[in-house]
């Protein structure tokens, strides 16, 4: 559903131009249907909308439902990730809110934010864990050295949510959502395939994780013999937990978008004002990139059953 | 311009318009409840260095030409964790319940 713009011609108009005036016609319905990549909509109102599309009624504590960027740039991230993810939106007439789609599936939202306390102008995104009870769960934030940042509140349509930061810092938000959350699919091209933790401490963390979420944790050795952290609930594996490499970087939670090809979306990400914040070297098939605002997330090219 | 061509083109541009007002629905409901801070201050910088790219992993070292990387300013003697959802090989994560 979008409203498209058709510039005055210079032309005059006349019998000659009708099959043009069809075309446009053709392609304007063809646009209103969902065509990636095409320019964005400016001007269109509309609710925030549940995390899943169709009320399942059935919660799934522990996996993360939704993820959120909030950014000074709302414009500008919407060209960003509309060239290279193919991703389309729908903004609200304020310009400060968009929802954005990759083939009909809802991806996230974005979110227009000024941080002029902090004088940042940075975008981060956002990820939502869904557990059973909100307000437990942050009260149990606080018991555990975290921070709540926005009080749990309801949103309309999307639930009862609470902003918060974890014992080191890193910031998520906790939702029960309305209607219940997304069914289990499998990653989709272009959509979220995980989330990681990044944490000095990934003991800890899943300790404080599993206080607030309810969280099961397992160290796995994948296929290439290689160790890495686990988050699950209900059975599932949810989330993964990473030892922060860095020095200066605070702990984070990352969303990981699954892309078919690391390389080519790298030089996408590049030439469209974002950055590569890290890459393994060879054929890289994870990496770590930063939009034009600087907001962090995670791409992978992995073959989905 | 004869009269027919007129009533054509006028004909074509209502059904335009009639597909442009079918287009812009959506409901009327503004986000004005959709925020994050309310005043609280929890955006800004990933850390002292933010996410940008700080020494030194031997981060791609057979990297194609054209992607731009931040300089390497230093090595570090730690070892690179696994980073992204582990393959298991078809196998799954083990159990959660």
């Amino acid at each position: 559903m979008s409203r498209v713009v058709i510039r005055a011609s210079k032309h005059p108009i006349g019998g000659r131009c009708l099959p043009v005036l069809l075309m446009l016609a053709a392609l304007f319905v063809a646009g209103c249907e969902g065509t990636p990549g095409e320019q964005p909509d400016l001007n269109i109102t509309r609710p925030v909308s549940p995390v899943s599309p169709l009320p399942t009624e059935t919660w799934r504590p522990g996996m993360v439902v939704w993820a959120d960027l909030v950014t000074p740039d709302l414009a500008g991230a919407v060209e960003f990730y509309s060239a290279v993810f193919d991703w389309r939106f729908v903004i609200s007439e304020d310009q400060d809110y968009a929802e954005a789609s990759y083939l009909g599936e809802m991806v996230g939202s974005f979110a227009l934010y000024h941080d002029d306390a902090e004088g940042s102008d940075e975008g981060r995104w956002l990820i939502s864990i869904s557990v059973s009870n909100v307000d437990a769960a942050a009260a149990e934030v606080v018991r555990r050295g975290g921070e709540i940042i926005v009080a749990p509140e309801d949103l309309p349509n999307r639930g009862r949510y609470t902003l918060i930061r974890d014992a080191e810092g890193a910031l998520c938000m906790l939702l029960r959502a309305k209607g219940g959350d997304p069914a289990e699919q499998a990653p989709s091209r272009h959509n979220w395939m995980w989330a990681e933790l990044f944490s000095r401490n990934p003991g800890q963390a899943a300790a404080f994780y599993g206080a607030v979420v309810g969280y099961r944790s397992r160290q796995v050795v994948d296929k290439d013999g290689a160790k890495y952290l686990v988050l699950g609930l209900g059975g599932k594996a949810r989330a993964g937990v990473v030892a922060l490499p860095w020095e200066g970087v605070d702990p984070n939670w990352v969303p990981c978008l699954l892309v078919a090809d690391v390389i080519e979306t790298l030089r996408k990400v590049q030439d469209h004002g974002g950055s590569v914040v890290f890459a393994a070297g060879g054929d890289p098939e994870y990496a770590l990139v930063a939009d034009q605002n600087g907001a962090v997330f995670a791409i992978q090219e992995r073959e989905m059953e | 311009m004869t009269v027919r061509t007129t009533v054509a083109w006028l004909t074509l541009l209502t059904l335009l318009l009639l597909l442009c007002s079918s287009c812009e629905s959506g409901g009327n409901y503004r986000n004005a409840n959709y925020r994050f801070g309310g005043g609280v201050s929890f955006g800004g910088t990933y850390g002292g260095y933010a996410w940008r790219y700080r020494p030194g992993y031997p981060v791609y070292p057979g990297r194609p030409p054209d992607i731009d990387l931040p300089d390497i300013d230093e090595p570090i003697a730690v070892p690179l964790p696994s980073m992204g959802m582990p393959d298991m090989g078809g196998g799954d994560f083990g159990d959660f319940d």
